[in-house]
């Protein structure tokens, strides 16, 4: 076991230097980057004597940008390594700083509704394998499906339309209210966050929750086909008990495999959501960074997303391996 | 050997058996009839399980009646994708025409005016607002245009000038006085002017005066001024009543006194001819006689109030009034001869004997569009600005007559073609010397966020008009046939990618297999979204065309996916080499790529077949996504996230929800029924999963 999971992991830092390298190759061939932009800025300030060519200049030396992208990135990879991922070109304050003031907005967001969806989803998943082909199976199957197949933005914006706009619950955007921003604090500050995060975590929800819903169906359904199950009910036991005690325990062990897949997603952020949202998490950060051209930021926040998605793989794999014994490693 | 049909077959075997049986004609059958088992073939098993699936008929009925809608829609629907619409509607507090006093001079070009030097020409506004007095009636100016040419501006008329050009004749030069030296009391050093040679005894004395604060101080007999030349330097003259030194034939005294007299005005008149005064050196001045050539030019402020309103005053027409008004007040224009004369101050202009207009500076000007105003709107108008200006106030209404407008914004006419006049209250503001009149006016607009069905316009649009004044649902079907359009191509990039990359790691296995693999986990890892985000900012970077820029979104999307494709051919094609049938190919000895593409593909073709399915709501999704973002499809095309995107706003979304429901709903429905399709088809290519 021990060394399946070194060997992954190995393999994990190797996907990933080609990963970062092809993004950071990417980054760097924008062909209006921050510093261009930055340049034009400054050589249209009053008082300035230099013209946007010589600021360019100035600027990608002053930024590292002079060098090659091969030289560039590995000067990157030698500071990423020691945890040094430079300052944020967009926020103007230290990538890392930047990150720990986003990501716990990010994780809760994620985390309230990975718990809803976990809740909603995995029940109604089974009562639609339990019932298959009734009008029930019909109705969640459809449900599931939908929320799979509605854009973010389409999901965001009706909901805004409804509780914000039609009956004036929420906030249509923003993490706090306006009005009331740096005088709450403490738990009713935290209360007035948690207001706002309702619509988000409510689309997040909606959106999560056909998968999941689907995957517990399928799964239920296979394990009503075994036959430890006919033999549960050939010996009397009350349905009940079946679905609820022998089909359910066994039904967890893939669901449980994928949902400890998805826990580094919780930290990933939801990109679309979040700026809908104007929620000040990492995706929403992220996307100020990457439209901004902001180098070290988004390098950052790319390399962490593909470390959680590594991370991701890898739990479910090792999860598939220690929930369920008949699967052997290799 | 032929290949058999087994349905082929039995069916033969039936109808044989049939012949050999004795009785039973009537045609029923027996518990061990063949024909009691139909045997479908495997494709029309799988159409038969599909079409057994409710859900599976509803998404594909959605999918055609989606593809009808986007792909033949267009032919019959009446409107294009990028045709703008226009609709008149009430514009409140419209502005209608704007008024102010006249004081700029504006040049009116005559004949030969062409090779006046652009530079003379516009230097003339501002010398006459400047530096001349007005309604003097000598006045004149030469100008020179760096080169040879020089022009002469004159004073014609009240608010009229006239520029000429000239030719000047030096008649000679005089002084008025020697500049014998300057004196810097900074430095404390006097610098006698060249050719001055007084002793060292003058510089003693001249610093002494200075010193002492004197203005005129005498040596050897001569009296000398000194005059404060600023900078802390001192000017040391010689004033003496030098004679006028001719370079032609002199003229006499009469003429030195008028010379010497006019270095003021810097003009005078002797004898019928004009001349001028100019400086040439420091106490110097030259005398030239003006010879007036043809005029150029013709400056003045006025404007024509023409009575007649459906007239409209032309530049060339006012040109040939003006130069009337300074010479004989008459002219011929087209045919008619008019003529001018003055009354009660005004200065009218007639045609034959019939007034025809007035001479004003007060101009008053449609702020929309050409054609000309009413007289007694600018006449009221006038009194009231004049009156504004009395009592000091910036704004004030007025009732005054303007034209009846049409329902369609057109202006209305009686039988005899008059333009009709109804009361209007008109409010005018003022803004430093511009006057502004507005009103409420029918305008022709563009026909911006037309309401669904609204009988304002002509045009009916089923679902409104948007931003641009397109119709919504033309654009709905040219954003699904992109939207489609995009889903199928990079599914087929994607599968054409996934089988072969897929294909040839699963067949060959060992070190290729491995390198494959470990590329597909790299594509797996990547951030699909991010990535394309960047990408999108990179398009907006290089300001790609817009169907350019879609082609590359497709070849990206297509790329970023092909990875799970080739994971799941791979996986089938390793298990399939292992069968019995691929041992055959290979006994046979066929070539490789015919066993990969004819033999293990095809096997591989339902997965493929479901995979795509899914995928391509997916793939309608992230586009929908990235082009709401702005960074996908770009104006003029449209697709279906783009339209969402555009009334993505606050204010927008909650008034303009007729163009974004139904947009987001035909998204979510034709997602909805490609996943349906797909789980459809999966079902009956799998009907593993039927209890």
């Amino acid at each position: 076991m021990l060394k399946f999971i070194v060997k992954r992991l190995l393999l994990c830092v190797i996907i990933l230097f080609f990963v970062m390298f092809a993004i950071y190759l990417l980054m760097r061939n924008l062909p209006s980057s921050y510093v261009e932009t930055t340049a034009r800025e400054l050589a249209v300030r009053p008082g300035n004597t230099k013209s946007a060519q010589q600021w360019i200049a100035e600027l990608n030396a002053q930024y590292g940008l002079d060098r090659s992208p091969i030289e560039g990135f590995v000067t990157w990879l030698s500071s990423a390594v020691k945890g040094e991922f430079g300052d944020s070109w967009y926020w103007t304050v230290k990538v890392t700083d930047k990150f720990n003031e986003v990501i716990w907005y990010s994780f809760f967001l994620g985390l309230i509704a990975f718990i809803l969806e976990i809740m909603i989803a995995i029940p109604l998943g089974v009562i639609a394998a339990k019932k298959q082909y009734s009008i029930t199976d019909y109705t969640v199957t459809v449900i599931g499906l939908v929320g799979i197949s509605m854009p973010s933005f389409f999901v965001a914006t009706v909901l805004k339309m409804v509780f914000a706009v039609k009956l004036g619950w929420f906030d249509p955007i923003g993490m706090e209210t306006a009005r009331l921003a740096g005088t709450l604090s403490g738990f009713r500050w935290l209360l007035d966050v948690a207001w706002h995060f309702v619509l988000p975590a409510m689309t997040l929800t909606i959106l999560g929750i056909g998968s999941l819903m689907r995957y517990t169906r399928t799964n239920t359904l296979e394990v009503l086909n075994a036959d430890y199950i006919r033999t549960a009910r050939a010996k009397g036991l009350s349905e009940r008990r079946v679905i609820g005690y022998h089909a359910f325990r066994n039904t967890l062990i893939p669901i449980v495999t994928i949902l400890g897949g998805s826990l580094p997603g919780l930290f990933s952020g939801a990109l679309i959501t979040e700026t809908l949202f104007s929620i000040r998490g990492i995706g929403y950060a992220s996307y100020y960074s990457m439209i901004g051209g902001d180098i070290p930021f988004t390098m950052f926040y790319l390399s962490f997303i593909s470390i959680l998605t590594l991370l991701g793989t890898l739990i479910s794999d090792i999860l598939y391996a220690v929930v369920d014994p008949r699967v052997r490693v290799n | 050997m032929e290949p058999k049909n087994f349905n082929e077959e039995l069916k033969k075997a039936e109808s044989e058996a049939k012949l050999g049986r004795v009785g039973n004609e009537d045609g029923t059958m027996k518990l061990d009839d063949t024909q009691r088992v139909k045997v479908l073939s495997p494709g029309r098993l799988v159409i038969k399980r599909f079409v057994r699936n409710k859900l599976a008929i509803v998404g594909a009925s959605i999918l055609a009646f989606m593809f009808i809608f986007c792909f033949l829609g267009p032919l019959f629907y009446p409107y294009h994708q990028t045709q703008k619409f226009y609709k008149t509607d009430i514009l409140q507090n419209a502005s209608y025409a704007s008024a102010r006093e006249r004081t700029t001079y504006s040049a009116h070009k005559l004949a030969g005016g062409d090779d006046v030097h652009r530079s003379v020409v516009n230097m003339v506004n501002s010398h006459i607002t400047n530096n001349m007095e007005p309604n003097q009636l000598t006045q004149l100016f030469v100008f020179d245009d760096g080169g040879a040419n020089r022009y002469l501006l004159q004073y014609e008329a009240d608010s009229v000038y006239s520029l000429y050009d000239t030719d000047l004749l030096r008649v000679g030069q005089f002084s008025l006085y020697l500049l014998i030296g300057e004196y810097d009391s900074f430095l404390r050093q006097l610098v006698l002017a060249d050719g001055v040679t007084l002793g060292e005894a003058f510089t003693a004395a001249a610093e002494a005066a200075i010193q002492d604060k004197l203005t005129e101080f005498e040596y050897d007999g001569v009296s000398y001024t000194v005059e404060n030349a600023g900078a802390k330097k001192y000017h040391i003259k010689q004033y003496a009543d030098h004679p006028l030194l001719y370079d032609i034939e002199p003229i006499g005294a009469a003429f030195e006194a008028a010379a010497k007299g006019a270095i003021e005005s810097k003009t005078f008149r002797y004898e019928g001819d004009t001349y001028t005064v100019s400086d040439a050196t420091p106490g110097t001045y030259r005398i030239d006689r003006v010879t007036i050539g043809n005029r150029r030019y013709i400056y003045s402020p006025y404007t024509i109030n023409l009575l007649d309103d459906t007239k409209t005053l032309s530049t060339a027409f006012l040109r040939e009034a003006l130069v009337a008004l300074v010479g004989d007040e008459t002219f011929e224009f087209e045919g008619e001869t008019y003529t001018i004369g003055e009354e009660d101050g005004e200065i009218n202009l007639y045609r034959g004997e019939a007034p025809y207009g007035i001479f004003t500076t007060f101009s008053v000007s449609r702020s929309n569009g050409s054609g000309a105003l009413p007289i007694a709107f600018k006449n009221d108008l006038k009194a009231k600005v004049n009156e504004m200006i009395d009592r000091n106030v910036t704004s004030d209404t007025l009732l005054t007559q303007l034209e009846l407008q049409n329902s369609d914004g057109s202006i209305a006419r009686d039988e005899d073609g008059k333009i009709i006049y109804v009361d209007t209250e008109v409010s005018i503001t003022r803004k430093g010397n511009e006057f502004e009149v507005r009103c409420d006016r029918l305008e022709y607009l563009i026909d911006i966020y037309g309401r669904p069905m609204s009988t304002l316009t002509s045009d009916t649009h089923l679902i409104g008009t948007d931003g641009d004044g397109y119709d919504v649902l033309s654009r709905i079907m040219y954003g699904g046939r992109v939207s489609l359009m995009v889903g199928f191509i990079v599914v087929i990039i994607e599968i054409i990618l996934g089988v072969i990359m897929g294909g040839i790691s699963g067949y060959f296995g060992g070190w290729v297999d491995t390198l494959i693999m470990r590329l597909v986990d790299i594509f797996y890892c990547i951030p699909t979204m991010p990535v394309l985000i960047i990408i999108g900012a990179l398009f907006d970077a290089v300001q790609m065309e817009s169907m350019t820029r879609l082609m590359w979104m497709m070849v990206v999307l297509g790329f970023l996916g092909w990875a799970g494709v080739a994971r799941m051919v791979r996986g089938q094609i390793l298990s399939l080499r292992e069968q019995e049938f691929m041992v055959a190919t290979e006994v046979g000895g066929l070539r490789v790529s015919r066993r990969i593409f004819r033999h293990l593909i095809p096997n591989v073709m339902p997965q493929l077949i479901v995979n795509a399915t899914a995928g391509l709501g997916s793939v309608i999704l992230t586009e929908s996504v990235l082009s709401f973002l702005g960074l996908g499809v770009k104006h003029p095309l449209a697709s279906w996230g783009s339209m969402i995107n555009s009334v993505s706003d606050y204010s927008s979304m909650i008034n303009y929800t007729y163009i974004w429901v139904p947009v987001g709903l035909l998204i979510c429905l034709t997602v909805i029924a490609f996943n349906f399709v797909g789980d459809g088809l999966r079902d009956a290519f799998d009907p593993k999963m039927k209890r």
